[in-house]
């Protein structure tokens, strides 16, 4: 029934062989991996605004220049990530690449960086995603966070179900959307150009509420800080490219470069020149459209864009979080669950616990993007300054060709990425920063406790220097509470595993002893009844009691203690009789040396 | 382990059987153990009578004398009619015993559902009022009432967990307590209110009336007022606990029980009237009759202390009602046969649980209010008293002993006038709770009969009558193997004293995988043959249930395959989760096919 369900979302198993590696040419890639960082351009430059508001509409007009710092900021980590492609060109995950290079807790912090990461950017595209759609229709903002829910279930079953022949419905999107923002940008400046800056919005704007320093400007410059997030995806995915796959990387890192500074730097730019002030419940982007392209078509179209855009982004978090859960788990730092591809070739766990913990965040934080982007760029700049590390280290160690000119820019990516970590650590700290800081000391503690599990389970059950076991032999019991053709079917079981089987009743009643006694000369099949007595109606402490002599009879030697058991047609009906054998079993559980082993008798319904 | 220290801690010791043994109770003493459940409804009778007829607004008032004076008359006939059951039922005559003898299995069932709702309902409305006049004295506490009323029904299960039964010292205290004070209000109050040196108390403006006086707000009023009757079956439910002539003696304390509940009632509906006393929200009639009459100090707080220590009393009793009543449905197979284990303290532990559970539930769905309760509360009480009454008559138009003229009639009265205001309260309740009760009952019927049916489609089943034993059975051995350590050693061990023909089956997933396994099987296999079964969809159970259908094919009449799987225990439970589950998937695919058996040889970890 389950598995009738199970079958229908999720489809057919398919078959080891059949797992294939798709390649993709520049185009496809382009539109593959630039989802998630394009789409942070729906919401950065709103976050600049967000955080300068506060010391009043004046303070807006530093948007601009934050905007282009921060294109500086992408130019340098695009051009360093093209070194690093040089390197690995089997993909370099900033996990491996740190852990390679600089050694594994290095590798761990930008693991744990990487994976709460990865869940953030699940959380914030589908929160972003859903403003987009709630600006532009109002009235679905009272239930954004069960669209959000809702949202980020389909897209966890989409990927149960296996999204990797999908690589053209990627491509769509993400061009329509560079086509939207292009238009948007074009038409924006042209008409500023032609008429100037149209009226501003005469709206109920606060008073500013905070005097414009520094730190308001560096707070301000961190927020727009996560439009860098996702520029690593295409470092980890070489290997999806058509050969020559490093130099196709290059170029579409590079070209994935070029479209974000100039979409990211022109909407920063427009809001400013047409006076946007970030409203609650409406997007920067979804107020800018309106005013350029009024309420007409186009409008919608980039608002639709928009929100699917920020869906697909959350998508690439969907491949690349299984994807590191399962580098870590082949590496013991994670539960071997993560290791396995379920029947449908996805690593099925990942997907399950990155939408659990993706939809937790969006109902703690109420679907607010806002809300949720301190905590997001934390991990990001962690991941991204180890990874440059790392290859400054790479470079230094193995001097390939022009090992200095490598060295300089991998180490200029290093700093700046390390001032802009410091910058956004230190001016975001209480707003949440705090928590995935803690999070990634957490989460390291818990990925080396599990290793050293797994080392110590290993050396337990090694093979080596094991000498030959003594002989084994076993004593065989059955345990009897009643005499019925279950218990019947359990004594022949229990001659067939010994012939010196023996039967054990724990008495808690003489006279239903009686009974027994006299019943067990015609149907006990011959095996001994031995009585055990209970004062105090407890089945196991005489039981336990009976073992134990047992065991130091022969020390050495099994106790195979075998429990018939009726199973009832249906499964609810278990609910109707008492669950010795569960209470039994679970005694047993911790108790060396013994087997429990039900033998079970099927109802009929 | 912790666990199993918290639970003695809480609970105490097991006792061993033998300690069992029946307190006989004095008539002082039963007086105060049976009649705690009948009296605490006192503090709250009066004021539900109050709250119906407000709605008419305050002239409707004086319309609460003649309702307490009919419920009175009909306590009275209550009571004479469970005398009478007394006489027949010497064992002790619970509704559902007395019903199913008499009037059949349906309709007993039927008690036995009107029953266990009234007790659950019974500790959910005790509790609440208990803690209703706690919050009366101290208003502060109103806000936390529903925790506070949760932390009591806890706080009573764990005592009845631990068993209380020796206590019945313990309850003539607050029982007399209550009486004595609740007639000193009334005495006190009473002269005062004739001599005229007692006011009536201050007006408070109120809102007028919503509706105009009818006859079916009286009848609601009244029906609202028969929840005082509640709990006075007690007594004849619970006769072989009295001393010889037991009888006799059930009989005269029934007889008190009912003297004193009328003069309670009564005394305080009256004074309530006279004095003016309007219900409010957070302060209870009797809390405010009580500080009319002696002002706000100590003697008032003791009132109210020991008002809550009856209706904590009250609930008590359901704790030993309920188990009994369940361990007899147990016991004729209409409900769970854990019902009818009894603990290591020799109480019946999943009755007391299961109460205790639903209780507190209700407590937090109607948020500790007991006006909210009350609508619940009567209608299932007042079932269970018209099949008890009805079944009577039953009973002595069977056996015609002596009298049985006169006693039929008195029971017939009975059986008539609950019926009554069964339908009464049925009707004019319904929208207001009643309807709930009314489904619940065919509801629980059902079930108890469907129970009862699948116990005895088992029994069937199981039954060695006409059996013959198939012959001997042969057993094929193979072990699990996913790869080679310790624990698969040992498994392997196992298996070859299980059988000397025992196999060894691996499923493949990667031919890398098994050429390495077959390498180091030469050495560790000892000399047991590997199978290898080909897995292209990385599934395990797929090649194995393929594996044993060709097995269990091959083999003879009453053939069994027995999987040994070898399996780690980490020494600490939630290193479990670290690793795979393959043991548990094979052991839930197993389950429901027939002739396997799947054996588990643990291997221990050290850490």
């Amino acid at each position: 029934m389950l598995s009738a369900l199970k079958r229908v979302i999720v489809g057919e198993p398919l078959a080891t062989a059949q797992a294939r590696h798709e390649r993709l040419s520049k185009s496809t890639g382009l539109a593959i991996f630039a989802s998630d960082n394009l789409s942070s351009v729906a919401y950065a430059s709103e976050e600049i605004l967000r955080v300068l508001i506060l010391a009043g509409i004046g303070a807006l007009d530093l948007a601009s220049p934050i905007g282009v710092a921060i294109a500086v900021v992408i130019a340098i980590v695009i051009y360093s990530y093209r070194q690093t492609l040089l390197a690995y060109p089997q993909g370099a995950s900033d996990y491996i690449v740190a852990k390679d290079n600089i050694g594994p807790l290095a590798g761990l912090t930008a693991g744990g960086a990487l994976l709460i990461d990865y869940t953030l950017t699940v959380a914030v595209s589908i929160s972003a995603g859903v403003a987009a759609m709630t600006s532009a229709v109002p009235m679905l903002f009272d239930h954004r966070v069960i669209v959000c829910v809702v949202a980020i279930a389909l897209i966890a079953l989409g990927n149960l179900r296996g999204l990797r022949e999908s690589g053209r419905l990627f491509a769509l999107p993400s061009y329509l959307f560079i086509a939207a923002f292009g238009l948007l940008l074009g038409v924006g400046f042209v008409r500023y150009a032609w008429s100037g800056a149209p009226a501003p919005a005469v709206g109920d704007v606060a008073d500013p509420v905070v005097p414009l320093t520094a730190l308001l400007v560096l707070r301000a410059f961190s927020s727009g800080a996560v439009a860098l997030t996702g520029i690593e995806a295409v470092a980890d995915g070489v290997t999806a490219f058509k050969p020559p796959e490093v130099h196709n990387a290059r170029v579409v890192l590079a070209a994935l470069g070029v479209i974000m500074v100039t979409l990211f730097v022109g909407t920063t730019v427009l809001a400013d020149v047409y006076d946007v002030v970030p409203k609650h419940e409406e997007t920067v982007v979804s107020q800018l459209a309106w005013q350029i392209f009024g309420g007409g078509p186009l409008y919608y179209y980039v608002q639709g864009v928009s929100m699917l855009i920020l869906i697909l982004a959350a998508n690439t978090a969907f491949a690349d979080f299984p994807r590191l859960a399962f580098f870590m788990a082949r590496d013991g730092y994670l539960p071997r669950q993560f290791g396995n591809r379920g029947d449908r070739l996805v690593f099925s766990n990942g997907v399950v616990i990155l939408a659990v913990v993706a939809i937790l965040l969006v109902i703690v934080f109420r679907g607010s993007t806002h809300a949720l982007i301190p905590l997001y760029a934390v991990g990001v700049f962690t991941s991204f300054t180890l990874s440059q590390v790392s290859m400054v280290r790479r470079w230094l160690r193995t001097r390939p060709e022009r090992w200095a000119w490598r060295v300089a820019i991998n180490a200029t990516g290093a700093v700046t990425t390390a001032t802009v970590l410091v910058v956004v650590a230190a001016t975001k700290f209480v707003d949440g920063a705090w928590i995935v800081i803690l999070l990634i000391g957490l989460l390291i503690g818990l990925f080396l406790a599990i290793r050293s599990h797994y080392d110590s389970v290993a050396r337990q059950l090694s093979l080596d220097a094991l000498e030959p076991p003594p002989p084994m032999s076993t004593i065989v019991l059955v345990l009897v509470g009643d005499l019925h053709r279950g218990v019947i079917q359990a004594i022949q079981y229990a001659q067939a595993l010994s012939p010196s089987a023996k039967a054990v009743y724990v008495e808690t009643d003489p006279e239903r002893t009686r009974r027994l006694e006299e019943r067990w000369g015609k149907w006990g099949l011959g095996i001994p009844l031995v009585v055990l007595s209970s004062p105090y109606r407890s089945l196991l402490g005489p039981l336990l009691d009976y073992i134990d002599h047992l065991r130091q009879q022969a020390p050495n030697h099994m106790v195979t203690l075998v429990l018939p058991e009726f199973i009832p047609a249906r499964w609810w009906q278990q609910l109707l009789h008492n669950q010795t054998a569960l209470l039994i079993k679970g005694a047993m559980l911790f108790r060396r040396n013994v087997v429990v082993t039900d033998v079970p008798y099927h109802l009929r319904n | 382990m912790l666990v199993h220290r918290l639970k003695r801690l809480l609970v105490g010791t097991p006792l061993p059987t033998a300690q069992a043994r029946h307190e006989r109770l004095g008539k002082a003493t039963a007086l105060a153990v049976f009649a705690s459940d009948a009296l605490s409804s006192v503090a709250y009778a009066t004021e539900e009578i109050v709250l119906v007829l407000m709605l008419a607004g305050v002239v409707a008032l004086s319309y609460s004398l003649p309702i307490g004076i009919a419920i009175s008359l009909l306590i009275v006939i209550v009571v004479s009619s469970y005398r009478q059951t007394i006489l027949a039922y010497p064992k002790g005559g619970g509704a559902y015993i007395v019903t199913k003898d008499n009037l059949g299995t349906v309709a007993g069932l039927i008690a036995a559902a009107a029953l266990l709702i009234d007790y659950v309902l019974t500790v959910a409305v005790s509790v609440a009022a208990g803690i209703a006049a706690v919050t009366s004295a101290l208003p502060v506490l109103f806000p936390y009432r529903v925790w506070l009323g949760v932390l009591g029904v806890v706080a009573i299960a764990v005592a009845n967990l631990r068993g209380i039964r020796e206590s019945g010292k313990i309850f003539a205290l607050p029982t007399y307590l209550f009486v004595g004070s609740m007639l000193l209000v009334i005495g006190y109050g009473g002269v005062g209110a004739v001599f005229g040196w007692i006011g009536a108390a201050p007006y408070a403006p109120h809102p007028a009336g919503l509706e105009g006086v009818g006859l079916f707000l009286l009848l609601r009023a009244f029906a609202a007022g028969c929840s005082a009757l509640t709990g006075v079956e007690a007594v004849s439910d619970g006769v072989p606990a009295f001393k010889p002539p037991e009888a006799h003696n059930a009989r005269v304390v029934l007889a008190w029980l009912g003297a004193l509940l009328v003069t309670l009632f009564l005394g305080i509906t009256f004074l309530a009237y006279d004095f003016g006393i309007r219900p409010r929200e957070d302060e209870t009639v009797v809390s405010q009759l009580a500080r009319h009459v002696f002002g706000t100090g100590s003697a008032y707080y003791v009132i109210q202390l020991v008002t809550m220590l009856i209706l904590l009393l009250a609930a008590n009793t359901s704790f030993a009602d309920f188990p009994r009543l369940a361990f007899f449905l147990a016991r004729d197979r209409f409900i769970p046969r854990q019902f009818g284990n009894q603990g290591d303290r020799l109480v019946f532990s999943n009755g007391i649980v299961i109460l205790g559970g639903m209780a507190a539930l209700l407590l937090v769905i109607f948020r500790g209010n007991p006006h909210a309760l009350i609508p619940l509360y009567a209608v299932g009480v007042f079932i269970s008293f018209t099949l008890s009454q009805s079944s009577m008559v039953r009973h002595w138009l069977r056996r015609r002993t002596e009298g049985w003229w006169w006693r039929a009639s008195v029971n017939g009265v009975g059986a008539l006038v609950t019926g009554l205001v069964m339908l009464t309260i049925a009707v004019t309740k319904f929208s207001h709770g009643a309807w709930i009760v009314l489904l619940l009952i065919p509801s629980l019927v059902a079930l108890f009969i469907g129970m009862r049916r699948h116990y005895d489609d088992v029994a069937l089943q199981l039954s060695l009558e006409d059996f013959t034993p198939p012959p001997p059975m042969t057993n094929t051995v193979l072990v699990l193997v996913g790869d080679l350590h310790k624990g698969v050693v040992r498994a392997v061990q196992y298996a070859k004293t299980l059988s000397p023909n025992a196999k060894a089956v691996y499923v493949e997933t990667d031919p890398e995988r098994t050429r390495r396994l077959e390498e180091r099987w030469v050495k560790y296999g000892m000399g047991t043959p590997l199978i290898v079964l080909n897995s292209p969809y990385r599934s395990l159970l797929g090649p194995l249930v393929d594996y044993l259908n060709q097995l269990q094919r091959q083999g003879g009449p009453n053939h069994v395959v027995t999987i040994v799987l070898p399996e780690f225990l980490p020494a600490r439970w939630w290193h479990q989760i670290l690793h795979n589950q393959t043991a548990l998937l094979i052991k839930g695919a197993m389950l429901f096919r027939k002739d396997v058996v799947v054996t588990d040889v643990p291997h221990h970890l050290r850490r």
